[in-house]
């Protein structure tokens, strides 16, 4: 009688701690599970935002030198250690410039008469950046990007203006 | 005592309900984070197949600028008119570039820019381009 109940007792016993390793294997499958979507959901928004970096503001300045690119209006300047990209452009007569900067891990932009002397602390903050450098090589206008995580982008512009820009 | 004997042994189910509904709960649950796993690596895929295209995409605009900048190259093709080159850009980012320079029009060059970027997968992302070149010359 005793024996019986003893291995009743037993299997139950087996059951219950069979059963309570399935649920714990289960629970930290999920866990894994949960952990490794976690990682794909950062990845993914990482690759988004080094996307949204490059290709917006990469974007927005070939877009500025495209609105601008005409014979001796795009000039390369050096102000206080950082480039700065001049766009001209007449407007009822008179001419305004559009300068492009980065100042304190932003891209700036400041438009402005001509006549008037530039001041980066007028600027606008368009985007979130590390560092900003422009060259020109006759025709050819090279940006170097570096984006607010520190990954470096570079993107050559072919000037229809050709060596008539002002450098 | 005998009684005992003669009562039929109480027999416990191999399959208790309990056991059953906790093994068709897990199966579910089984089942469904099969699907996650499927999307997340789905998603994590496309993620990166994205990557890959904008850096592809800005890589090969800035060589095609490059090329517009010069398209002649100092006269670099071969005997069909035809320039063949590949850039490497990164470790795993090479665009392959084909200039084809042809007298489309009397007073100029007009050239034919073909970029690609394989993708690994055997498949390439392409990008075409054109520059005009007024009173230049024709690749010989």
């Amino acid at each position: 009688m005793s024996n019986a109940q003893g291995s009743a007792e037993h299997r139950g016993s087996v059951r219950g701690v069979f059963i309570f390793a399935l649920l714990a294997a289960f629970a930290l499958l999920s866990l894994i599970v949960v952990v490794v979507g976690a990682r794909a959901y950062k990845v993914i928004n990482d690759t988004a935002d080094a996307s949204y970096a490059s290709r917006t503001s990469m974007s927005y300045l070939i877009g500025k030198v495209r609105g601008a690119d005409e014979a001796g209006m795009i000039a390369v300047l050096q102000q206080d250690g950082m480039y700065v990209l001049s766009l001209g452009g007449d407007y009822g007569g008179e001419r305004y410039n559009t300068y492009i900067y980065c100042k304190d891990g932003a891209i700036y932009e400041y438009f402005a008469s001509a006549n008037q002397a530039f001041s980066p602390d007028f600027g606008e903050a368009i985007l979130t950046a590390s560092s900003l450098s422009f060259r020109l090589e006759q025709n050819l206008l090279l940006v170097d990007l570096v984006d607010g995580d520190g990954e470096a982008h570079t993107a050559s512009l072919c000037l229809a203006a050709g060596g008539e820009a002002g450098a | 005592m005998n009684e005992q004997i003669l009562r039929p042994p109480k027999k416990h189910g191999v399959f208790s309900p309990v056991l059953i509904e906790l093994t068709i709960v897990i199966l579910f649950f089984a089942l469904s984070t099969s699907i996650v796993v499927r999307l997340i690596a789905s998603a994590s895929a496309i993620s990166n197949e994205s990557g890959f295209h904008a850096r592809a995409l800005l890589a090969m605009e800035t060589v095609a600028e490059q090329i517009k900048a010069d398209p002649a190259a100092s006269g670099a093709a071969d005997e069909c008119g035809v320039r063949s080159f590949s850039v490497p850009v990164a470790d795993d980012l090479t665009v392959n570039c084909v200039v084809t320079g042809a007298e489309k029009h009397a007073q100029g060059v007009y050239y034919t820019i073909e970029l690609s970027v394989p993708d690994g997968d055997g498949g390439s992302y392409t990008l075409q381009a054109a520059k005009y070149v007024p009173g230049g010359e024709a690749m010989p």
